[in-house]
């Protein structure tokens, strides 16, 4: 199944003075189980691409949009089965929470999607488990919640609809470092536990290169790098060039460069870098 | 782009726009004070005049003008009915059952229907060709002498800024609310009446808690500057009078005269249809 886009373009306000072009022309190929991260200046264009992904924005034009078995382009696409499919998990989160109670804004999500009785319960409580909330928080107002257990109740309130996609709009914007550990297992253990495709907006670059399979790149509404981490970040000047930092790992290695060392710029990650420095020297 | 959600103002550069917001202010109350008062089609064609020519010189497209009536369409044709059949004077030009149209009713209810359109008209004036903010300013200035009243105006102009300057704001932010809840299957616009209302909840609830979370940083951030109140202080953009704002009251003032001479002297010589 998987996400088949090409040319995508999005103008917001199309033919007002106000004309924005969001997203310009993206080719978007994204197969079961990849964990994917999409990076960006601000204003680059992918909170734009990645409403797309569950319809909350429609394409100005498109050639394909194929997203987990649902055709975008035809006329009236089933939007509640795409919805169930492809979960999206916005910028501060906590700031949708509106229910009584933890349970029931949890159950929010898989209720509107036709989840009920034993089934409706189990979801809640699973995602509880996996979001670490403990249980005796179930029956407490949100708004009693910590700030960090907050953010994670309305991402369970995501994952209880057991989207097979799951899209985070910068998750551990925010938060503090315990915090976004946190918030970063959780997603890790969704994606290992379901096999979910995860693609996950962030500025975090240090983080990216630990949990991402593939980063992309946008700048000014187009697609500019699509590939690896290592890949990616193997042309350190083009990343800063696009406004971007670096990982941690691979300033070291730049800087460990310029002072007349030979180490790969596709090193980013620490292990690698480690490995290489006991190996390579020995 | 933020403008945009603001109000009717409609902006662009012309001498309308620069003039001081309490010019304008005080020349929308007179206008419309004189549009009550005056009662010939000739005073109300004056007014028109006034209207047209002003919104030309502030470069507001006619198409603009026109907007502002959609609000009173209902108001306006209901007016416009009321009146043709319930003033019987003059000539009976048509009759069918209860109903008789007569010339007197006519006149009486173009003239009715005409001065609701310049009023719109005279008072969108205001709001395409002054910003909120410079409304405010304006209201506040022109409020000022109230205070020897204990009347709290710099509070009350405060208050209308705070509001106009949250409004993008809390758009901004229903959206976003709506979007989340969305993707969790909300339905907004289909569904029973009773779903639908579940999935306003799941927006006003949140929305609210914003509204009071903003209004609270607002207050600290306020204090924090140590805000406190209007005594003793000075602003950034001091409001001043120009030669063209003596010139935009001369041009109503002579609106003013012309409407008094052709209520004095037409009322004399002819009869009095009107009334």
């Amino acid at each position: 199944m998987g996400i088949s886009i090409q040319n995508l373009t999005h103008v917001y306000h199309p033919g007002s003075p106000f004309a924005v072009d969001a997203v310009h022309d993206v080719d978007l190929e994204i197969s079961d189980g990849e964990y994917v991260c999409v990076i960006g200046h601000t204003g680059s264009g992918k909170s734009t691409l990645v409403q797309h992904l569950n319809g909350l924005l429609r394409a100005t034009s498109a050639d394909k949009m194929e997203i987990e078995g649902i055709d975008l382009l035809q006329k009236k696409p089933d939007w509640r089965a795409l919805r169930r499919r492809v979960g999206m998990v916005f910028q501060y989160p906590e700031y949708q929470l509106f229910e009584q109670t933890v349970f029931d804004d949890i159950a929010f999500g898989p209720k509107n999607m036709g989840v009920e009785g034993d089934e409706l319960t189990a979801a809640v409580r699973d995602s509880m488990r996996l979001v670490g909330l403990p249980e005796e928080t179930e029956q407490m107002s949100p708004f009693e919640l910590s700030g960090g257990q907050r953010r994670r109740a309305a991402i369970a309130g995501v994952l209880s609809m057991r989207p097979r996609v799951l899209v985070l709009d910068e998750p551990i914007a925010g938060l503090d470092p315990t915090g976004k550990q946190d918030i970063l297992r959780v997603i890790d253990a969704y994606h290992s536990k379901t096999r979910a495709t995860i693609i996950m907006i962030s500025h975090n670059m240090d983080d990216i290169v630990s949990v991402a399979g593939r980063v992309i790149v946008m700048h000014e509404g187009r697609k500019v790098l699509d590939g690896s981490p290592e890949d990616v970040f193997s042309d350190p000047d083009r990343i800063l060039a696009l406004g971007l930092g670096l990982p941690t790992v691979s300033r070291i290695v730049r800087e460990m460069n310029a002072r007349g060392d030979h180490i790969p710029a596709s090193v980013c990650r620490k292990e690698d870098l480690v490995r290489f420095l006991t190996e390579g020297r020995a | 782009m933020r403008e945009m959600t603001l109000g009717q103002y409609y902006a662009v550069n012309s001498p309308v726009h620069a003039l001081d917001p309490r010019t304008k202010i005080l020349s929308v109350i007179s206008m419309m004070a004189l549009i009550f008062l005056c009662r010939t089609f000739c005073g109300l064609a004056a007014c028109a005049c006034f209207v047209l020519a002003v919104s030309f010189a502030g470069h507001i497209p006619l198409s603009k003008m026109m907007s502002s009536l959609k609000a009173i369409y209902f108001l306006l044709l209901f007016t416009f009915l009321l009146n043709v059949f319930f003033n019987q004077s003059g000539a009976v030009l048509w009759q069918w059952g209860i109903l008789n149209l007569t010339s007197g009713g006519i006149k009486r209810a173009l003239f009715m229907a005409l001065r609701l359109v310049l009023l719109v008209t005279g008072a969108g004036l205001l709001s395409f060709t002054t910003s909120p903010i410079e409304l405010t300013d304006g209201l506040e200035s022109l409020m000022t002498p109230l205070k020897k009243l204990r009347f709290p105006a710099h509070e009350i102009a405060m208050m209308m800024s705070i509001a106009l300057r949250f409004i993008p704001i809390l758009t901004e932010e229903t959206d976003k609310i709506r979007k989340a809840q969305t993707a969790r299957g909300a339905n907004f616009d289909s569904g029973s009446l009773y779903k639908r209302a579940g999935a306003v909840v799941s927006l006003l609830v949140p929305l609210l808690v914003s509204a009071f979370r903003r209004a609270e940083e607002l207050a600290m951030a306020m204090e924090a500057r140590c805000y406190h109140g209007g005594e003793g202080r000075t602003r950034l953009k001091v409001l001043r009078f120009h030669a063209s704002d003596a010139v935009a009251a001369a041009v109503v003032l002579a609106l003013a005269a012309f409407i008094a001479a052709d209520q004095t002297v037409i009322v004399s010589l002819l009869p009095d249809w009107t009334g």
